[in-house]
């Protein structure tokens, strides 16, 4: 995967492979091209060059013969299926819609993706708010609530749907301390159910909570760390991250 | 005022295509109002001009016979400073296979008028060597022309010059020819168009009788033809005009100075028909001025319009720029120095705006004049009237500064931490009932949710739609009065309605013939009999319109006249000062009779100086027993008048056969027609530009949310849907507010308007052009252009979107 901005290089020929059930790790310092990564992978983002291949559903004949879709190439329509239906996103910043309530939002995605009927997603979208206890918040804009009501919205939002993957832009970074331990709960809880997870962080706290961790350096990936899945604060998993991650200019 | 000029070249940079859609939109609006402006005052003065270089008076009396004698009679009169005679003849005539449904003037020019030969389009010309060749002009008088036309050339004999209102009145070109209908024996004068000329008078295309200007040697045999014809065969007549100039010292008013005339002399006895100068104006500058008229009101319009635009766009920049604003002040920029950055920004491109339309202006009032020379017969030349522009300009700029002062007043109380707090920790937003989200109609609901979360933001474009629609469906409604063949016209100017109509002028014509003929195209329906007599009203000259059958008359107020009462038009009454059951003195042909006023009716023929009669009514003053009848005749298949029309024209002598129309109506449709297409343009400029202007502000507020949707999963093609949608929405409530404002009060205001042309009514009622075609159009475009403009969430990836909305 190549990624460019004009002259810069902000991929340099990334070869990855991210397994379905995982709690895939991306870090990096500031500028090390993870948040771009993410974007190309879920097709948020256009790659420069390259190949980026998933096994998910058929698309209209546009796939590889093995029934992979290439997102690198796969037209707008394809993209919008994927984010609709196999994908879910949660961005750094919480990004809800300021016109919906917290209810609203959650709601929407699953009306968007209009796989099933709107009694359901009513239903499921219930569930996710007492599952991120956002009872007495969910009649409120996303303008009236707190930095972390609004992000656990945004998780059950992009949860909604049951995508195949999570995507996750440091969920955290704009979280105070208690706000960044719920958060992280909730995508571990998610994990353990089966959920795939892909997150972007350069928190050591967030990283715990993946079962496997790249570590990205000028765009490109120059570590990996196999971590057994989380189970609770583990002093000993702590020190095997510290001690990877002094290899690196972290 | 370094650090200004820094914040205004940010600014500019930030914003210059909000800056330049609000110049265009100040410079259609500038154009449009100051073109109109000068083309209605340089037309009053072109004609006005015009009439005194020909030679025309405060009064011009058409009289017939050779009444040499009356001009000095007139002349005696103290409050006459002069009065000068042109001699003239009336002449029926047939051109291009078309009769005129009036008589022609024909005149020859002397040296004492100085004519202006014209081209097609009313420029002056000299002679060309081309007409010299053929014969049109003699060689002798092509020399001695000058540019000016001070001077007229002699003409050569054979040819005719025509008024360029004939040109669409009946598609004459030069080298057709016209015959001239003097008498039923041997009496057929045949002549060549040779050219145009300027016509102050009777140019117009509002007015169906036409001047000629003819050679004198062929006015000489046309007088030997009228000589020598026997009574029962003459069909022209001599004449002239007599143009009376009043005393400065007069203390007379145009209405007491013509009664004056009438009283001391026997000009009554002779009269055919007369007019004051302003009526001459007001018929000549008829279509201009209703054109102008619309344009200067639609300018106003479009003043409002660019208001609201300009409104919009400072707040939402105003808005955005909030933070920065903050910022400044706490380095301690003052507030009034920021808002000196937006007020100069924003006026600077007011005042260009303005700037730019006044210094087109007189270049497109010529063009619209160019295009207005077959409805009013001469080119008028077009000047800038300089401090009527200035003044208006003046003013209109002080309401803008006034405007920017106001919707700029916001910066001033700009809090800094307040905003930087606001802008960090999100914006406090009241909590509010919102229609729910269906998945049905996701599009739908979202766009519903849209507005009814950011109201405020679309007041602009409800404003924009509304006052739109109030204009172009007025304007519609004038469109469906009118009608696709001028019906509206048509029936006000005509006394009664009727399809055709037929006149016999003697004993010899088989009316009985002609019905069975007319009978055969077309069933009748109807039947009545028209007279139209001069008559003197308390000493006023005005027309009485005589009817057998007095329900035809189309009553306004009051009731129908019987044998001892008359109608009157509402100019009538008010030039009289005269309302129902008043008693006025009618008198014609040395008798008079006192009647009671019954009614008012609507007839704008003559600029509603007539009067309605009945036939018994009549009876007591004038002669009924004579030629003076023309048989109205109603169909069942009007399709067929023209038909029948033709049929009768080319197959009997000795009648006048006519329909509804005139021969300069078909022009007048066409120019309301062109009219209504060029507001609808100008419209559609308006709404493109505001679409693009609101619809980029709220891209820009909204880019965050859209950029949300699309990763969820909402197509591109559903997004821009949506946000179409909220245009469509709120342009349908504005323009829905806007017809049903002119539904109220258009029919009013347009009547208002028409009654100083003698068109006292006014009723258009629901039609597709006036209520139907705005209610879709201005919509549609709204939603149209909010659909193109929404194409940047195609080409955006929304990374880009979500790091645009990031501070």
């Amino acid at each position: 995967m190549v990624k460019t901005f004009g002259e810069t290089t902000v991929l340099q020929g990334i070869s990855l492979e991210l397994y379905k059930g995982d709690f895939t790790v991306i870090m990096g310092s500031s500028g090390s091209g993870k948040s771009t990564l993410l974007y190309a992978i879920s097709g948020m983002d256009r790659l420069s060059g390259g190949q980026l291949f998933y096994k998910g559903k058929q698309s209209d004949g546009k796939t590889a013969s093995d029934g992979m879709l290439d997102i690198a190439h796969a037209s707008e329509k394809e993209l919008t299926r994927l984010r609709a239906e196999d994908f879910g996103f949660v961005f750094q910043r919480t990004h809800l819609v300021s016109s919906l309530t917290l209810e609203e939002n959650i709601r929407m995605a699953g009306l968007i993706c209009g796989s099933v009927s709107g009694k359901e997603i009513r239903k499921k979208t219930d569930a996710l708010i007492r599952q991120m206890c956002l009872e007495k918040a969910k009649d409120r804009l996303p303008a009236q609530v707190s930095g972390g009501e609004a992000q656990r919205a945004a998780v059950a939002r992009a949860v909604v749907t049951k995508p195949r993957i999570l995507f996750a832009d440091e969920p955290t970074g704009a979280l105070n301390k208690a706000n960044t331990e719920e958060v992280l709960d909730l995508l571990t809880a998610l994990y353990t159910q089966g959920q795939s997870i892909l997150l972007v962080t350069h928190d050591r706290e967030a990283a715990l909570r993946g079962n496997r961790i790249l570590y990205l350096e000028d765009g490109a990936i120059v570590g990996e760390l196999e971590l057994s899945p989380y189970q609770g604060k583990d002093r000993e998993r702590e020190q095997k991250l510290a001690s990877w991650l002094e290899g690196f200019r972290w | 005022m370094k650090k200004c000029q820094m914040l205004l070249i940010a600014a500019w940079k930030k914003q210059k295509k909000s800056i330049c859609g609000i110049f265009l939109l100040v410079a259609v609006l500038s154009l449009c109002l100051f073109s109109s402006l000068t083309l209605y005052i340089s037309g009053k003065q072109s004609v006005k001009a015009e009439m005194e270089r020909l030679g025309f008076g405060e009064l011009t009396i058409w009289v017939n016979g050779d009444r040499e004698s009356l001009a000095e009679e007139i002349e005696t009169i103290p409050d006459v400073e002069q009065v000068t005679y042109q001699p003239l003849i009336f002449s029926g005539y047939e051109v291009n296979g078309s009769y005129s449904d009036n008589e022609g003037q024909l005149l020859y020019p002397d040296g004492s008028v100085p004519y202006r030969l014209t081209d097609e389009s009313g420029n002056v010309l000299p002679v060309h060597e081309a007409e010299i060749s053929e014969g049109y002009v003699s060689e002798q008088s092509a020399y001695s022309v000058s540019d000016s036309g001070d001077f007229t050339p002699e003409i050569a004999p054979g040819t005719v010059y025509i008024s360029p209102a004939m040109k669409s009145a009946f598609d004459v070109e030069i080298g057709d020819s016209i015959q001239f209908e003097l008498s039923r024996k041997d009496g057929i004068y045949n002549l060549i168009v040779a050219g145009y000329f300027a016509d102050g008078f009777m140019g117009s295309s509002m007015i169906d009788m036409k001047s000629f200007l003819i050679s004198k040697e062929d006015y000489a045999s046309m007088q030997d033809i009228l000589s020598a014809a026997a009574d029962v065969d003459v069909l022209g007549q001599e004449g002239a005009m007599l143009h009376i100039f009043q005393s400065p010292e007069s203390p007379l008013s145009a209405l007491d100075f013509h009664e004056a005339i009438q009283e001391e002399s026997e000009v009554s006895l002779f009269t055919e028909f007369s007019y004051r100068q302003e009526s001459i104006w007001g018929y000549m500058l008829l279509l201009q001025n209703i054109l102008s008229g619309f344009l200067i009101a639609f300018s106003l319009v479009l003043f409002v319009v660019c208001m609201i635009v300009t409104g919009h766009s400072l707040s939402a920049v105003v808005e955005q720029d909030k933070k920065d604003m903050a910022v400044l002040k706490t380095l301690g920029m003052p507030g009034e120095e920021i808002r000196n950055v937006y007020f100069l920004l924003y006026g600077g491109v007011i005042l260009a705006g303005m700037l730019f339309g006044l210094c087109f202006a007189e270049w497109i009032a010529g063009f619209l004049a160019r295009g207005l020379v077959t409805s009013t017969g001469m080119l008028v030349s077009v000047k800038l009237p300089l401090m009527l522009c200035f003044l208006l300009f003046t003013a209109l700029l002080l309401l803008s500064v006034v405007f920017l002062i106001l919707r700029t007043g916001k910066i001033l109380t700009v809090v800094p931490m307040e905003i930087i707090r606001e802008t960090a920790g999100g914006k406090q937003v009241q909590k509010a009932k919102h229609p729910e989200i269906r998945q049905r109609f996701l599009e739908w609901d979202i766009a519903l949710r849209e507005l009814s979360f950011g109201k405020k933001n679309y007041i602009a474009l409800f404003l924009i739609a509304a006052f739109l629609a109030v204009f172009l469906a007025v304007i519609g409604r004038m469109g469906t009065w009118l009608g696709p063949n001028g019906e509206g016209l048509m029936n006000a100017f005509s006394v009664a309605d009727h399809d055709l109509g037929v006149q016999p002028f003697n004993q010899d014509v088989p009316m009985d013939e002609i019905e069975r003929v007319i009978e055969w195209y077309s069933p009748v329906q109807e039947r009545y009999e028209l007279a139209m007599e001069s008559v003197t009203v308390n000493g006023q000259e005005y027309e009485a319109n005589v009817l057998n059958d007095t329900e035809w008359f189309h009553i306004l107020r009051g009731r129908v006249c019987d044998g001892e009462s008359i109608l009157i038009t509402d100019t009538v009454a008010n030039e009289l000062q005269l309302s129902i059951g008043d008693t006025v003195k009618v008198a014609a042909n040395g008798r008079s009779e006192d009647y009671q006023v019954s009614g008012i009716y609507q007839c704008a023929n003559g600029m509603g100086s007539n009067i309605g009669m009945s036939m018994e009514g009549y009876s007591k003053i004038g002669d009924i027993t004579g030629y003076i009848w023309c048989y109205h005749y109603i169909l069942e298949n009007g399709n067929m008048r023209d038909f029948a029309m033709r049929y009768l024209q080319e197959h009997y002598r000795g009648i006048d056969v006519h329909t509804n129309s005139w021969s300069g109506l078909s022009g007048i449709v066409l120019l309301m027609h062109i009219l209504i297409l060029a507001l609808y343009l100008i419209a559609s400029v308006f709404i493109l530009v505001s679409v693009a202007l609101i619809s980029g502000k709220l891209l820009q507020a909204e880019t965050g949310d859209l950029a949300v949707y699309k990763s969820m999963g909402l197509s591109t093609g559903r997004l821009r849907r949506s946000f179409s949608l909220r245009f469509l929405v709120v342009a349908s409530a504005g323009t829905a507010v806007g017809i049903l404002l002119s539904v109220l009060s258009a029919d009013r205001m347009i009547g208002k308007v028409f009654r100083s042309f003698g068109i006292g009514d006014f009723h258009a009622g629901f039609s597709i052009m006036g209520t139907f075609l705005p209610l879709v159009v201005i919509p549609v475009l709204f939603f149209l252009f909010a659909w193109a403009f929404s194409a940047r969430l195609k080409q955006a990836s929304i990374v880009t979107l979500i790091t645009e909305n990031q501070d």
